[in-house]
């Protein structure tokens, strides 16, 4: 299975080897097969194929010198170097690189929370701290903060951030990359270098200005190539006091647009939490009628699922609200969220939530209301609190094939702007498109919005448990989307050029410039190859055109 | 062909070698080269038994290992618990854990395990759970951390 770096030959790549070794000690170089097996994506598409990305080696230093010393030797060696925090990035590759060569840079080690700062509400951390260690940091020192979790918490704040995941509190801090403010980075060159008021030695505001002054960097290290990112400061959310949900039925189809628009005011006014949306529609699932009503080609007719709706006494939509803060202020927030449904939305009914004070207790924490969408998983998340039940819902392992590629993971999230009108639009447009390739429906007319991006939602859309359809429906769905301005938001690395190609604006005019700085600060090539989509001009032969795959 | 009550006490630490069984183990896919594991001798007790609950067989695996000195920790639908556990055990050195639990928790504990320097050095079916044993990576002439952590 042993691989190399592209245009490297054996016996310098074991002279680099060596380098490694000498630089962060031989204990910290894996090349064996078996060492190598934890940097393979368990979900890929590619698993055991020749299409699959290997490492070449791992190498996992324990400090910024030591990174700086990796990144002089790949550069020596020109052996192309893909950094890892947690490598937990699963459904978007895991710890694999785009580029098949390439030595892993593991950052595990480097794993100290920094600083947390609960009174400025911040927290500064390397890049191996996962979500349990950052909330376990804060739990023992009974600091009053929470930390924004994806949903599965074995992987880190830098990581998630830097890929652009998002979590389940505020809009402020659920959506990573934002939260972010100051980010350390070893360049292509070995250089260090701090952006905003890191810039500044001095200052102590890096984590509260992360603009500092003159042009901000920051972003090219988010789904980038640019820098191997070895500190990142996060804004933390303040404990609230309380905690109260509360979920509006919704009687009629269209009722999801006025909802939308609603929903859309009472969160950007800093009112709500994370809104789930859902169907109860779905109970009708198992009526042959209903699911060609709801799988229809064109998009469903509202008048036909209305009467589905009232001939089974049910409603069309169901949303939840949490709402965080002063036990006075959760109820106001609620009770004004109601007074405007009830004007603006005839028909539409409430369900009392929880009113619980912060911290809950165990009991509480493990028995949210039974319609709370997905139960203790959203739960746990939007509590701040880490946990791993979500993963039971993601991975279908067998006892025949515990460890065996089953099905791909792969994450698909298009972004859809936030009305009514545009989520039935994109219904409309990827339930035909899952027709077109004649793939089992997926009930198009009972997709709902995912509310994880600040000011954008996103969808869901279950494939079949085939990797080759699967690789061809995501590459599809890709096209799709962007056809109808729906561009996904994050991808596995085998599909990163692709969705890449779909920001085609100005004959690609942003991965130009994006590869442009490339050349200019890493001659070598030697940081993530193909990142982003991202190639340095000496791989970008590598370049996948996935065109006629699609 | 090993039955269920060998296949249970070589995960838990019985010497096997005399029997000469070869259990039904899936290759370890992701266990180490022969230079690295400890299969083929004769293997300690592990310091913790990872049992499911819900699963007959491993009850009577906890049982077994409990009696041979192993400390267990119960595996129900969360995995959430136990992983938090091992994440703060394996801090200041990995050490031989085995278990029985279904398969999508080896997965997530195996991770865990790699991040602490451990490898696989078991997996075997046992009717729709897995069996297993992780333990601390054989460095050879390397001497040094048998854990990925130093501490956080």
């Amino acid at each position: 299975m042993a691989v190399l770096p592209p245009n490297v030959t054996a016996d310098s790549f074991a002279s680099a080897i060596r380098e490694y070794e000498a630089a962060v000690g031989a204990e910290w170089v894996f090349t064996s097969d078996a060492d190598l097996a934890a940097y393979r994506d368990p979900y890929s598409i590619f698993r055991d194929t020749e299409r699959e990305s290997l490492a070449s080696a791992a190498v996992a230093p324990q400090s910024v010198e030591q990174v700086q010393a990796v990144v002089r030797i790949a550069n020596r060696y020109r052996t192309p170097l893909f950094p890892i925090s947690t490598g937990r990035n699963f459904a978007y590759g895991g710890a694999s690189a785009n580029l098949s060569g390439s030595v892993i840079v593991d950052l595990k080690r480097m794993n100290r929370v920094l600083r947390v700062d609960a009174d400025r509400n911040f927290a500064l951390v390397e890049p191996g701290v996962s979500y349990f260690d950052l909330h376990r940091y804060i739990q023992e020192r009974g600091l009053k903060v929470w930390i924004d979790c994806a949903d599965v918490g074995w992987g880190g704040p830098m990581g998630n951030a830097l890929d652009r995941g998002m979590g389940y509190t505020l809009p402020f801090f659920r959506e990573h990359a934002n939260a972010v403010c100051g980010v350390e980075v070893v360049l292509a060159n070995g250089e260090v270098m701090r952006t905003g008021m890191g810039a500044l030695p001095a200052a102590d505001s890096w984590q509260e200005y992360k603009h500092g002054f003159g042009p901000d960097p920051s972003g090219l290290f988010f789904q980038g190539n640019f820098g191997i990112v070895t500190k990142m400061g996060f804004r933390l959310m303040p404990e609230p006091p309380h905690y109260r949900s509360g979920a509006i039925r919704l009687p009629k189809r269209l009722d999801l647009i006025p909802a939308i628009k609603l929903v859309n005011y009472l969160s950007d006014s800093g009112m709500l939490g994370e809104v789930f949306y859902e169907s109860p529609l779905r109970a009708l699932l198992g009526n042959s009628g209903f699911s060609a009503a709801a799988n229809r080609r064109g998009g469903a007719d509202p008048a036909e699922m209305d009467r589905y709706a009232a001939d089974n006494n049910l409603d069309s939509w169901q949303v939840e609200l949490q709402f965080y803060g002063p036990r006075a202020t959760c109820l106001a927030n609620w009770e004004y969220a109601k007074s405007r449904f009830e004007s603006e939305v005839p028909g539409a009914s409430f369900l009392e939530g929880e009113s619980l004070d912060i911290p809950l207790t165990q009991e509480q924490l493990m028995n949210p209301r039974p319609w709370f969408r997905n139960g203790l998983w959203h739960r746990e998340v939007s509590m701040g609190i880490p946990s791993l039940s979500a993963w039971s819902l993601v991975d279908a392992r067998s006892a025949a094939a515990p460890d065996g590629q089953v099905v791909a993971h792969a994450g698909f999230f298009p972004i859809i702007p936030r009305s009514g009108e545009w989520v039935f639009r994109a219904q409309q447009v990827f339930g035909d498109a899952i027709a077109d390739m004649g793939l089992p429906p997926f009930n198009a007319a009972l997709s709902t919005p995912l509310v994880w991006a600040m000011f954008a939602y996103q969808m869901v859309f279950p494939l079949p448990d085939d990797n080759e359809i699967v690789h061809r429906a995501l590459l599809r769905l890709v096209e799709v989307g962007a056809e109808n301005g729906f561009g996904d938001y994050r991808s596995p690395p085998f599909h990163q050029d692709h969705v890449s190609d779909m920001y085609s604006f100005g004959d690609n005019a942003l991965r130009r410039f994006h590869e442009t700085i490339k050349d200019a600060v890493d001659p070598n090539g030697i940081l993530a190859p193909g990142r982003g989509g991202v190639w340095p001009s000496v791989y970008r032969q590598f370049r996948h055109d996935w065109s006629r795959d699609a | 062909m090993i039955n269920r009550r060998e296949l249970i006490a070589s995960t838990v630490g019985l010497s096997l070698a005399a029997t000469g069984a070869a259990a039904r183990t899936a290759a370890p896919a992701e266990a180490g080269p022969a230079g690295m594991a400890t299969r083929g001798k004769p293997q300690s007790v592990p310091r913790i038994f990872v049992a499911e609950r819900d699963l007959p067989a491993a009850r009577l695996a906890a049982q077994e290992a409990e009696a041979r000195g192993a400390e267990i920790v119960w595996l129900d639908a969360n995995v959430t618990p136990v992983y938090t556990r091992l994440d703060l055990a394996f801090r200041p050195a990995g050490f031989t854990v085995a278990g029985l639990t279904s398969a999508h928790h080896l997965f997530v504990l195996e991770r865990l395990g790699w991040d602490r320097g451990l490898r696989t050095v078991r997996r075997a079916e046992l009717g729709t759970a897995v069996e297993w044993r992780l333990e601390p990576r054989r460095l050879d002439s390397k001497k040094g951390a048998d854990t990925f952590f130093e501490g956080v």
